[in-house]
């Protein structure tokens, strides 16, 4: 129900062919990198490896599970450009 | 290529801004080489750090320093005949540097070959949303993760 909550204000975007970052209003959740033998990479707010999946779907999940974690103890500003 | 004290910062704080241009001629990887060489020794004694993309004859730059010596930076980007149409994108004061360790970071990125997937936005497309500040912020801190991503480990090729 948390992450639910949570993924109503999340924005996932495409950089390129193979990289997706998701965030929320200020915060990064993470982000997905998809290595050459095709498999996701799922990364937290801090680029730390969380997982590796078959699907784009379930890497989403797992920084979507990730970054709910990690806010229960702190959240991570996005900082500013 | 990399910075060697990032621990002293600006007293009157950091400031940062992202610029995009066009090249007037195509850049060869020797040029951008040359470009890079010059970039790095002078940002090196500017304590200006940042990245570089190259994509399809467009330049999208990321700089942050101290607020003179990146406006005197992006001053001469302006007045150099190989840029055309440089536009300032977003600029802000950052609480910390995000590339701390580049003083002139570079990767080329090529345009995206698959559909973009339901429900993603596009960060290039974000880029050039010139009404809506966030939306280029939020871009702009993507490309910045994606290249320390990037950097971090050999290119991805795109399938």
């Amino acid at each position: 129900m948390q992450i639910e909550t949570q993924e109503r204000d999340v924005v996932w975007a495409r950089v390129d062919d193979g990289f997706y970052v998701g965030s929320r209003p200020g915060h990064f959740l993470g982000c997905i990198d998809r290595h050459d033998d095709g498999r996701f990479v799922a990364l937290d707010t801090h680029t730390q490896p969380i997982g590796t999946f078959g699907h784009l779907a379930d890497a989403m999940e797992a920084v979507a599970a990730a970054y709910v974690s990690g806010t229960q103890e702190t959240a991570t500003p996005a900082g500013d450009a | 290529m990399t910075r060697a004290d990032a621990s002293g910062e600006p007293a009157d704080g950091l400031y940062s801004l992202v610029y995009t241009s066009f090249a007037v001629t195509l850049f060869d990887e020797s040029e951008l080489e040359e470009l890079l060489t010059q970039s790095r020794a002078a940002n090196a004694q500017a304590d200006i750090t940042g990245m570089l993309l190259y994509r399809n004859g467009r330049f999208i730059q990321y700089l942050e320093g101290p607020e003179l010596p990146v406006r005197a930076l992006l001053a001469r980007i302006t007045a150099d005949p190989r840029h055309a149409d440089v536009r300032v994108l977003v600029d802000s004061r950052p609480p910390a540097r995000q590339l701390a360790e580049w003083t002139m970071g570079y990767e080329p990125i090529d345009e995206a070959r698959t559909a973009l997937p339901a429900g993603f936005r596009s960060t290039f497309d974000d880029l050039e949303a010139a009404d809506d500040a966030d939306a280029v912020l939020r871009a702009t801190r993507e490309l910045s993760l994606w290249f320390r991503v990037r950097q971090a480990r050999p290119r991805v090729t795109a399938t």
